[in-house]
């Protein structure tokens, strides 16, 4: 009977690590579209704001919900953390690939695990680099990945966050066309840069990058900042530039998270995500 | 009964003694569920006032909002009256009203309000758990449960760590409020109502808890005169505050999160969180299957805790240089923390001249949370927010190592602390 009692013990208190186990080890799995039916990709750019939206709410599913309204097969996340208290510990980037079903890397920006980029792909990536930007205030990061699209096409995809006003944007700027140029081949540049599109750092990425939302809506590309209150947002600064493509599909500003619903609570972050649908 | 459990391990006398099943659900199943309810109000808590600050330290929109949400760290200082309010209304009355109180609190939280108010509810739980531990705390040790005292603790123990592997298990699982550990696929369109699904266990757990607290009452305080007025007496407890602050501290701060050690050793959360979750039942398992004789051998514990703190230094300085040995010693270096916590507990319970006092467990349970958050202010000084001060930029894993180094002295000191208050009995 004591016997009994011991095994029943050991096993209640095992249970635990064989369910741990069990849930860990299972791997993210991923559905890389048929890129040879539709030769056209999806990006997406989204400054998430640590999983804060203005609401001051922490709600990693809200971003999920929030990218998943256009579920794009590329997509460029800024201000993401890994082992943070502020955020429950979770590694975001790990969290946003597995409940999306994508690949993904992450590099952090400060203190190892802060303020980060990272990128997301249903496709594999290949090749990663991640590099500090020049700063003199907070550290910034541009992430370089390249990515198989098929057997014989692969995209160089930038994602970037650089310094606000004050910081030293302009050789932020060169040092991210420095890298840019140095691969051949189509290129997307995306993320947050805190920089209005007439400024002449943004004209010197557009000497040689499209502004594919500008280009998409010459007149009212979409302002991406703030999210929230409405009726719109007064800022545009997030970009997705591109290079090699044969046509932009679609470009916008993704400003409708939940269908009839007008509300803070809506939008998982103080940026609204940008999407642009590439052809090749 | 000394040599009784000396000879045996906990789990034998609780088969001689502990017979009663409600015996069991007032010292295991509710500690157990108010202590799963603290944890995961303290991790709620923690995001929302760091947010508030942020917004303080820049005065940005909404800056004065975030000051008065500020000041809810007032709430932590609740539980210092815990003694005046069960001299006022009773014991029972101020037990069943914190248990009530972090039960229905918790079910409002799980309704998704706006951040502020979720915050402000999480510290009310908090508040209202110093209480609940007060008197718990109080009435474990002074009843009569024909169990000696590192017997009690130690049951007190199991239900503490098991609230930690319980929430590690919920949220591995993803069927959490919290952010899951694992996640699955997200379906964007029954999202807005499926983010209510964890009312269903929340809402019958907060029930359950509230039925069995009211039901089983009179067994953890007997009816009687429950308005006993205590001679508040100053104690040296600074061991067990210090301690336990420290704990509570390293534990929030980095050692809860399996993704925070991977994140210091470079290595693969999904490797790590099982060992984090085998190291607390290791330490479950040892409470109750190891002899207190082994237990309580202080040369043992100084070992571990020279471990503790070597595999610490490890895994703060040299993390990287070994990920995986380093990543998996850290997570099983948790067990001795948890191990030094019930011997803090031990401590903070033995009776001192005074005798046992509610107040001597809501002094702790007060002050120890007040070096939590003195603590985290400078860990995030010298990490996340190092850029407002230069001079504290890159002192993040110093700060943590002290902590570490304190909470391993204390422990040690409590533990011979211990060793001569027994021996004094013992004369």
């Amino acid at each position: 009977m004591v016997l009994n009692k011991k095994i029943f013990l050991i096993i209640l208190l095992i249970l635990p690590l064989f369910v741990s186990i069990v849930f860990s080890a299972f791997p993210i799995q991923v559905n890389t579209p048929n890129f040879n039916t539709t030769h056209q990709i999806k990006f997406l750019t989204y400054n998430t704001h640590f999983g804060v939206g203005m609401d001051d709410r922490l709600d990693l599913e809200r971003i999920v919900q929030n990218i998943l309204v256009v579920n794009p097969d590329i997509i460029g996340l800024q201000e993401v953390e890994n082992g943070r208290i502020t955020s429950q510990g979770v590694d975001m980037a790990q969290w946003y690939a597995r409940a999306l079903g994508m690949n993904y890397y992450y590099y952090p920006a400060v203190n190892e695990h802060a303020f980060g980029c990272a990128i997301l792909s249903k496709y594999p990536i290949i090749n990663v680099t991640a590099f500090q930007l020049p700063t003199h205030k907070l550290e910034r990061v541009l992430i370089h990945a390249l990515i198989r699209i098929n057997a014989t096409f692969s995209l160089n995809v930038f994602v970037t966050h650089l310094g606000l006003q004050n910081d030293n944007t302009t050789a932020q700027i060169q040092f991210i066309l420095n890298k840019t140029n140095a691969v051949s081949g189509p290129k997307v540049l995306m993320g947050d840069f805190n920089l209005y599109n007439d400024t002449p750092q943004i004209r010197n990425v557009t000497a040689f990058f499209t502004d594919t939302a500008s280009a998409f809506h010459p007149s009212n590309p979409g302002n991406t900042f703030p999210s929230w209150p409405a009726p719109e947002p007064g800022n545009r600064i997030d970009f997705i530039f591109a290079t090699g493509y044969t046509d932009i599909v679609d470009s916008h500003v993704v400003t409708d998270m939940l269908p009839g619903v007008n509300a803070a609570w809506e939008y998982g972050s103080d940026h609204l995500p940008v999407t642009t649908t590439l052809q090749y | 009964m000394t040599d009784e459990i000396k000879k045996n391990t906990l789990f034998d006398v609780l088969q001689l003694r502990l017979k009663n099943r409600s015996d069991l659900i007032v010292y295991i199943f509710i500690p157990l569920i108010t202590t799963l309810f603290f944890i995961e109000a303290f991790r709620t808590y923690v995001p929302g006032i760091y947010i508030a600050i942020y917004h303080v330290i820049f005065q940005d929109e909404g800056w004065i909002g975030s000051l008065m949400l500020i000041l809810t760290l007032l709430f932590f200082f609740i539980p210092l009256f815990t003694n005046y309010l069960c001299n006022r209304f009773g014991q029972k009355k101020m037990y069943l009203v914190s248990i009530l109180s972090i039960a229905i609190v918790r079910v409002i939280i799980a309704f998704h309000l706006i951040s502020l108010i979720e915050t402000i509810l999480a510290g009310v739980i908090v508040a209202f758990f110093g209480i609940f531990i007060s008197i718990f705390l109080k009435r474990l040790v002074q009843n009569d449960l024909n169990l000696e005292l590192k017997a009690k603790i130690s049951l007190f123990s199991i239900a503490f760590i098991g609230a930690f592997l319980l929430d590690s298990v919920i949220r591995t699982i993803g069927f959490t409020l919290d952010i899951s550990l694992v996640t699955s696929h997200l379906n964007p369109e029954l999202w807005p109502s499926l983010q209510y699904l964890w009312l269903s266990i929340q809402v019958p757990l907060s029930l359950l808890l509230i039925w069995f607290s009211i039901r089983t009452s009179t067994i953890l305080i007997p009816t009687g005169p429950s308005g006993i007025t205590e001679e508040l007496r100053n104690e040296p407890l600074i061991l067990s505050t210090c301690g336990l602050g420290m704990f509570f501290f390293l534990i929030f701060t980095v050692f809860l999160y399996p993704n925070a050690i991977a994140q210091y050793t470079n290595t693969f959360s999904a490797i790590i969180s099982p060992f984090l979750m085998a190291s607390l039942i290791l330490v479950i398992f040892y409470l109750l299957f190891v002899k207190s004789s082994i237990i309580y051998n202080i040369r043992i514990n100084l070992c571990f805790n020279l471990i503790l703190v070597l595999v610490l230094a490890a895994f703060l300085f040299l993390g990287k240089a070994s990920p995986y040995p380093i990543g998996i010693l850290t997570a099983f270096s948790i067990a001795i923390m948890f191990l030094n916590t019930h011997l803090l507990i031990v401590n903070m319970s033995t009776p001192r001249k005074a005798g046992i006092q509610i107040s001597q467990f809501s002094k702790i349970i007060t002050y120890g949370l007040l070096f939590v958050i003195l603590m985290t202010v400078l860990h995030i000084f010298s990490t996340d927010h190092a850029f407002t001060i230069q001079a504290f930029q890159g002192f993040g894993p110093t700060i943590l190592f002290i902590g570490g180094c304190i909470f391993a002295l204390m422990t040690l000191l409590a533990h011979i602390q211990i060793n001569q208050f027994t021996k004094g009995r013992a004369n």
